[in-house]
Formats: C-alpha cells, sequence, structure tokens
C-alpha cells in the first residue's frame, strides 16, 4: 500500500512545500492507517466467527478508495476520516438479492456485541463509528463477484436503488491508479540551467529537499485538488465534484503530462491541473447535455452519471480558481515570503497555512541547529548550498 | 552557551574584505585599515524581496548591519520589529554581544553577515506569524564575568 512513514520534515519555503505540510497534517498519519488496519481485521475476525451466519461465503475485508490509494484528505471541519472498506463475499447474485446480502453482512456485523452498537446503515455501506480517540469511521460496502461475465468486476447492493451496482474499486487502484503514480515525471535540465541564470526559478539555491514531494506527485496532486475542492465547495456541496471523479481527471493528466519534460515540478503541477477537463465528456444532448466520465477499469460506470449542466459549470469555475491561484503564487516569487504565505492562506485556509508557517520556521532553526542551514553566494539566499551558518542567539528586543 | 572565548589578534581589514568578496561578491566593498563598508541587495529565499543591506565596521567596534530598503516598519505595520538595535535606523541584532559569538578574529562574511541573511528570512516568516523563529534574547543585564567552572 502507498504508504510513507513520518519522516522529519526538511526547510523549503516554495509553496508546494507549504502545501505538502498543510496536506501531511490532515492525511491519515502512518499511526493511524496501523490503528484502521486492526480495525477492519477485527471486523473480519468477527465475520469469520465458527458461529458466523456468512462463514459459508468466506467473507474478506480490504480497504479500497483513497485509503488504498494514499490519498486521505480528512474533511473540513471533521475531526475522523471516512475509510472505505469492501467486504468480499463469495455469494452469487444469480441466488440472493441486495438487500438480502446487506441484510447479511448487517446481521453478521450485529452478532458482537460491541459492533451491534456502533454499525449504522448508510445506502451502500454498513458504517461502524468508534470511539472519539480512534480518528474514522469503517464504512463496510458489501460486494460479490461478477456472476454474470466471471470477470474482475464486482457488484455492490444499492439499498435505494433495491439493485446490484457494478464497481471495480480494487483495480482502480492496484492496476490504474497506482501503476500510473509510479511513473515520474522529467525535468528539463536546460530550462532548469537557464532559470539558473536569469532569475530564480527551479532548483535555484535550494533549501534541503527543495521540490521534492514526500509521496509520489500523483497522490499529492489528487490530494492538493481534493483539499482545494473542500474549501471552495464548504458551504454548499450540492454540486461538489466527488473524489473518485477528481482521482480519475488526475490521473488521466497526469499519464499525459509525464510525457514531455517539465521546467520545475511547479510547472509540471500546474500542467497536470490543466488538463483535468479535457477528460470529461460532454455528448450534447438536448435538452440537457450528458457528462461522461468512465471508470479506467470498467467502462460500463460512469462518474459523473449524476452531473447536469450546472455541476460541470461549477466543476469548471472551481478548477478556473484553482489555476488562479497556481499563477498568483508563481508570481509571488521576489515579492516577499509574507506574501506568499498570506496568497495560500486565501486560497488554503489562514489558519493550516500559519500553522505550517511556524512549523517551517522551527525546522529552520533545527536545521541551523544541526549545522545544516547555509547561504548561497548568488544572492546571500538561505538553503543547502553555500557557506555554513554558524549558530547564533539573536539579540535585542 | 560558552561565554568565554580565547582572545586572538583581530584580522586585518584586507582579510575581511576578501572574505566578503568570496561569500558576498554581489555587493559592493569599500574600504581602508581601519574602516569597511559592504552593501549588496540580499536575496533571503526565491520568494523573498530584495533587500538593500549595508554593513559598517571600523576597527575596535562592533559590527553595525542596517537594511537601508524596504523600510521594514512600513511591512511591520503596527508591530514593534524584532531584534534591532533601533527601530528608526532598522539596525539588526544578530547575536548576543560579549559571548564570543562573532569576535574581531572572526570573518564578518561567515558569521554576521550570514546571520543577516537568516534573519531576513525569519523576518518574512515573522510578518505572517508573528513569532521570530531564530532563536533570540531580549537585552539583559551586561554579560556577567564569566565563570570558569560551569
Amino acid at each position: 500500500m502507498l504508504v510513507t512513514d513520518a519522516k522529519p520534515r526538511t526547510v523549503s519555503v516554495h509553496p508546494l512545500a507549504i502545501i505538502e505540510r498543510i496536506i501531511a497534517d490532515i492525511e491519515l498519519s502512518p499511526r493511524q492507517y496501523t490503528d484502521a488496519q486492526s480495525s477492519y481485521e477485527a471486523v473480519a475476525a468477527v465475520l469469520n466467527k465458527p458461529t458466523s451466519q456468512i462463514l459459508v461465503f468466506r467473507p474478506s475485508i480490504h480497504p479500497q478508495g483513497s485509503m488504498r490509494a494514499g490519498t486521505t484528505v480528512r474533511p473540513r471541519g471533521q475531526d475522523r476520516f471516512d475509510l472505505d472498506m469492501l467486504c468480499w463475499l463469495a455469494a452469487s447474485g444469480k441466488f440472493c438479492t441486495p438487500e438480502q446480502v446487506y441484510k447479511w453482512v448487517w446481521d453478521a456485523v450485529g452478532e458482537d456485541e460491541t459492533y451491534r452498537r456502533m454499525r449504522r446503515q448508510k445506502n451502500r455501506c454498513i458504517r461502524i463509528e468508534y470511539e472519539d480517540s480512534r480518528k474514522f469511521y469503517l464504512d463496510v460496502t458489501p460486494a460479490v463477484p461478477d456472476w454474470v461475465k466471471q470477470s474482475g468486476s464486482l457488484y455492490v447492493p444499492d439499498r435505494e436503488l433495491k439493485a446490484w451496482c457494478s464497481s471495480h474499486p480494487i483495480a482502480f487502484v492496484d492496476d490504474w491508479f497506482k501503476k500510473s503514480a509510479e511513473q515520474l515525471p522529467t525535468f528539463d535540465a536546460i530550462a532548469i540551467m537557464n532559470a539558473r541564470s536569469a532569475n530564480f526559478s527551479a532548483n535555484v539555491e535550494p533549501l534541503p529537499d527543495y521540490g521534492q514531494f514526500e509521496k509520489k506527485p500523483l497522490q499529492r496532486i489528487v490530494q492538493l485538488s481534493k483539499y482545494h475542492r473542500n474549501e471552495y465547495f464548504q458551504s454548499d456541496q450540492t454540486y461538489q465534484p466527488s473524489s473518485i471523479l477528481l482521482t480519475t481527471l488526475a490521473t488521466h493528466s497526469y499519464v499525459e503530462a509525464i510525457k514531455t519534460p517539465a521546467d520545475s515540478l511547479f510547472a509540471f503541477v500546474v500542467r497536470v491541473t490543466e488538463g483535468f477537463p479535457k477528460f470529461i465528456q460532454i455528448v450534447e444532448n438536448s435538452p440537457e447535455p450528458q457528462f461522461i466520465v468512465p471508470n479506467p477499469v470498467n467502462p460500463n460506470e460512469n462518474f459523473s452519471e449524476k452531473w447536469n449542466a450546472e455541476h460541470y459549470r461549477q466543476f469548471r469555475s472551481w478548477h478556473l480558481q484553482l489555476l488562479t491561484v497556481f499563477e498568483k503564487l508563481r508570481d509571488s516569487r521576489g515579492m516577499g515570503v509574507d506574501v506568499m504565505l498570506n496568497r495560500l492562506g486565501q486560497s488554503f485556509g489562514n489558519e493550516p497555512v500559519l500553522k505550517a508557517a511556524k512549523a517551517l520556521g522551527t525546522d529552520t532553526d533545527a536545521l541551523l541547529r544541526a549545522g545544516k542551514l547555509h547561504v548561497g553566494k548568488t544572492y546571500g539566499s538561505v538553503g543547502a548550498v553555500g557557506a555554513l551558518i554558524p549558530r547564533t542567539t539573536y539579540y535585542g528586543a | 552557551m560558552r561565554p568565554y572565548y580565547r582572545r586572538q589578534p583581530p584580522l586585518s581589514m584586507a582579510i575581511q574584505v576578501a572574505g566578503l568578496q568570496r561569500l558576498f561578491g554581489f555587493g559592493n566593498v569599500r574600504w581602508d585599515r581601519s574602516h569597511l563598508c559592504w552593501r549588496g541587495e540580499i536575496i533571503p529565499t526565491e520568494f523573498s524581496r530584495p533587500y538593500l543591506v549595508e554593513l559598517d565596521y571600523r576597527r575596535n567596534m562592533p559590527p553595525e548591519v542596517y537594511v537601508r530598503q524596504p523600510n521594514l516598519r512600513a511591512l511591520a505595520g503596527e508591530r514593534k520589529l524584532p531584534h534591532v538595535y533601533n527601530q528608526e535606523k532598522q539596525e539588526l541584532c544578530l547575536y548576543v554581544p560579549g559571548c564570543g559569538y562573532w569576535t574581531p578574529d572572526k570573518p564578518l562574511a561567515s558569521t554576521v553577515m550570514l546571520w543577516t541573511s537568516l534573519w531576513l528570512f525569519y523576518f518574512e516568516v515573522w510578518l505572517v506569524t508573528d513569532v521570530f523563529h531564530g532563536r533570540g534574547e531580549h537585552p539583559a543585564p551586561k554579560p556577567e564575568r564569566p565563570l570558569l567552572t560551569s
């Protein structure tokens, strides 16, 4: 699974590095990840008790969605993650109805005294609500294999529709998202060298680890767009694009963008983001156009099935806003770190930016104390290269 | 912090100037045997604004570092500037005097000037966070006579 261990933070004043600090603060930490893992294994153990009514279906639980992809973002104003789990059952949709399968799993979870009080019914999943100390809910979705075409696809019960819905959540992450994330962008050495002599750009006198994401770039781009979407749609989520839709658009755009070398990681992130709308197909039906974002591993599934023209319009204005933010950040080069931080605060929230800026200050001091902070010769810039700064204690009120 | 240091003969102005030309060669130095003045634009990070800085050093005197441009107080708004000797003149306090951080036998280029770059970076972060992240001390009674056993 794509989870990185907590690494000591490095210092960089680049806006991407500040954004990365913000995201690292609102994603599932390695510890919470381990907690979640033991929690879903405990649920699986209940379903597999010798007395379990569904033992015959050999139930097993697998993380899906953002937990599987390593792209979790804690919802705004909440202190809990919604973690999606798949409860796989060797049952056939030919012989059982969606409601039956849902009820079997619901009852099997309830056979345990503790879980009986913690389970809640949702449309497609059973939510398990833990005590406050565990910072997540587990949304357990029952699923059965494709009994019609014998493909790797799955069917999940939809209680409102009273029907089986085709789904392919594991392959989406394992066969498509992760494989795409493995490919990394390349950078144009000549552009970087030119930028070096002309002005500050790319890797000029970098602070340690400048321009490096701790996770795979695709994971961070997905998290960045989900986070900014949450900020943008905070007061009204009616037209908010779904996470799986954003993940799909970002991955398509990423795979296209890595074909050409970029001038910098920042330029690359902008290029990927610019490409999002290209992967929404619009069919001009009357009276309403139809929008199609197929599931890449299951073309019959359309992630924008519920979209109308207003969804699309709102998506475009969110997308434009995100690009404008990037542009403003790029233009703040040479205007002051404070100007850049304030601009970040306007679109990513003042509080998280303030917290990240303080952490940057603290980390810089720690680096100084560790004898790892330098000043470069070209502009006297603080960074990873040049003359080593000796310790000092600033004086005066 | 060790308040005790060995006294070495001061570095000559020529050696101080050579150091500045090596590490801060983008600025200009004027100097004679008893006085030097370095003036140049420091850009503490890629996203920082340029700061016109002046280092003034006279023999037998502590070095003085001023920010000539921009007006730091205008940037700070209502707040008092952190770690300066003088709000009007924008003279930076870069080290606790008398504790051996800087002594006349040390090159200005590899001490005071580096702390200036870092001061400017901390200043820009301070503008947003209101916290000066470099460690600092507020003026206290004069440094006491060092105790050799500590």
